[in-house]
C-alpha cells in the first residue's frame, strides 16, 4: 500500500484536472471589474467628502436660523412640531416581517445533526469551529450552549454526545407564534413523539443585523418533573 | 515565486502580472486540491477562481517570508470548507445552473459526460474516504506536504495528522485488498 501511495502524486488521475484557460480569463475579467469599481469608489469618496464638507458648513448656519425661529414661535407651535417629528420617526422605523421559523428550524437541524462517522463528527474538528458556524443561525450564547450540550472534544477530534440529543419543533403540527416586539418573536409548541415523549418547546427569535436568528430555546418535559 | 512577490512589493511588477504568474504556477494544484474536497470539476474550478480573486484582494497582506504555496493552500482549504458550510453557496450554484439552462448555455449531456473523470482505482478509493482522512492523505501523498505543513494548514496537532494518515492508509488497504478477495 505504501508503495502505491508513494507513486500517488505522479500516477493519480487527479493530475488530469487543470485550471482551464476559460477560468483564468474569468478571473482576469473579475479583477478588471474590481479595479473599475475601485476607481468609481474613489470618485464616490471624493464626491462624498465634498458633500460632507458642505453639510458641515451648513450646520452652524442651521442652528443660527433655528434659534432665531424658536425665539419668534409660541410654545404651542413648538409642541406641535415635536409631535410631528415623533410620528415621522415612528414611521421610518424598520419593521421586519415575522421570522421564517420553518427555514430556521431546518437550518438548526442541519447544523446540530452533522455528518458523523461512528460518533466522530466528520466535517468539524473542534467546538470553536462548530460555534463559528452555529452563529450564522443562532445567538452566540445559544451556539456555545448547543456545542457544550450535544458535542464533546477528545484527542483533537470532535464527537457527538452519547447522552444528550437535541429536540426540535415539529413543522408539521400547529404552533403559537407570539410577537414580543418588532424585533422579537416567540414560538411555543407541545410536541409528542415516540423518541422523546411529550415536551413543550419555546423558541425565541431575534431580528438583528438585517436577519432573523434563534436567540434562545427552552424545552420542558412535564412528565419527567 | 517568493522573489516575484518581493518584486511586487518593490513595485517592479504590478498586481495583475503577479496574479497571472500565480495562476500559471498554482492554478492546476489549487483546482486539484479543491476537487479532492468537492469531487466536481466545475465547482473545483469555481473555487479556484475564488481563491485567486481572494489572493488578488489580499496580496498586500502577504507578509515578508511567508511561503506563497502555503498561503494559497490555506485559502483553498478555507474556501472548500466554506463551500460545504454555507447554504447560500449551494443556492448560488443551483441558481447559476438554472440560469444556464434558461439561457440555453448549459453543457449538453454529452459534454457533461465527457467532463466526468474516470479515476484510477486508488484515486477512487482515496476520494471515497471520509473527509478528514481524505484531506490528510491528499495533502501528504498527493500534494507532497510534510506533516508539519499539514498540521499548520488544517490547524490540527501533528500527532492528529499522523493518526489520520495511519487510519486513512489502513482504510485504503482494507478497501483495496478487500475488493480483490
Amino acid at each position: 500500500m505504501k508503495d502505491r501511495l508513494n507513486d500517488f502524486s505522479k500516477k493519480s488521475t487527479l493530475n488530469d484536472i487543470q485550471f482551464s484557460e476559460k477560468s483564468r480569463q474569468q478571473v482576469m475579467q473579475r479583477i478588471s471589474a474590481i479595479n473599475k469599481k475601485r476607481r468609481y469608489a474613489g470618485w464616490g469618496k471624493t464626491t462624498l467628502s465634498a458633500a460632507a464638507l458642505i453639510i458641515l458648513l451648513m450646520i452652524p448656519g442651521y442652528f443660527v436660523i433655528d434659534s432665531l425661529q424658536n425665539q419668534t414661535s409660541t410654545p404651542e407651535e413648538n409642541l406641535a412640531v415635536e409631535k410631528d417629528q415623533a410620528v415621522t420617526e415612528e414611521a421610518s422605523e424598520i419593521t421586519p416581517e415575522t421570522p421564517p421559523v420553518e427555514e430556521l428550524e431546518k437550518r438548526y437541524r442541519d447544523l446540530v445533526d452533522p455528518e458523523i462517522d461512528g460518533l466522530e463528527v466528520v466535517n468539524y474538528n473542534s467546538k470553536d469551529e462548530l460555534i463559528n458556524t452555529f452563529t450564522e443561525v443562532m445567538s452566540q450564547n445559544l451556539a456555545e450552549q448547543t456545542a457544550d450540550d450535544f458535542f464533546r472534544e477528545a484527542d483533537g477530534d470532535l464527537y457527538v454526545s452519547e447522552s444528550d440529543k437535541p429536540v426540535y419543533f415539529s413543522t408539521e403540527n400547529d404552533y403559537d407564534l407570539t410577537k414580543n416586539s418588532d424585533t422579537q418573536f416567540e414560538l411555543a409548541q407541545t410536541v409528542e413523539n415516540q423518541l422523546s415523549g411529550r415536551y413543550r418547546i419555546n423558541i425565541t427569535y431575534q431580528y438583528q443585523d438585517d436577519h432573523w436568528t434563534i436567540r434562545e430555546r427552552k424545552v420542558n418535559f412535564p412528565e419527567s418533573q | 515565486m517568493e522573489e516575484l512577490v518581493e518584486q511586487y512589493r518593490n513595485n517592479q511588477i504590478d498586481k495583475d502580472q503577479l496574479i497571472q504568474t500565480l495562476m500559471t504556477q498554482y492554478g492546476a494544484q489549487v483546482t486539484r486540491l479543491a476537487y479532492s474536497y468537492v469531487k466536481d470539476v466545475q465547482i473545483a474550478e469555481n473555487i479556484a477562481q475564488e481563491v485567486f480573486i481572494k489572493c488578488y484582494k489580499k496580496m498586500h497582506h502577504l507578509k515578508k517570508n511567508t511561503a506563497v504555496k502555503a498561503w494559497i493552500n490555506s485559502i483553498t482549504v478555507n474556501k472548500c470548507k466554506d463551500h460545504f458550510r454555507s447554504g447560500w453557496v449551494k443556492n448560488l450554484n443551483l441558481n447559476a445552473k438554472f440560469m444556464h439552462r434558461l439561457r440555453g448555455t448549459a453543457p449538453s449531456p454529452e459534454t457533461e459526460l465527457s467532463q466526468r473523470i474516470q479515476h484510477d482505482e486508488l484515486t477512487e478509493e482515496v476520494l471515497a474516504l471520509p473527509f478528514k482522512y481524505r484531506e490528510a492523505i491528499i495533502c501528504y501523498h498527493f500534494q507532497e506536504m510534510s506533516i508539519n505543513e499539514i498540521s499548520a494548514l488544517l490547524k490540527i496537532k501533528v500527532p492528529t495528522v499522523s493518526s489520520r494518515l495511519r487510519r486513512g492508509r489502513q482504510m485504503l488497504k482494507e478497501r483495496l485488498e478487500g475488493d480483490r478477495k
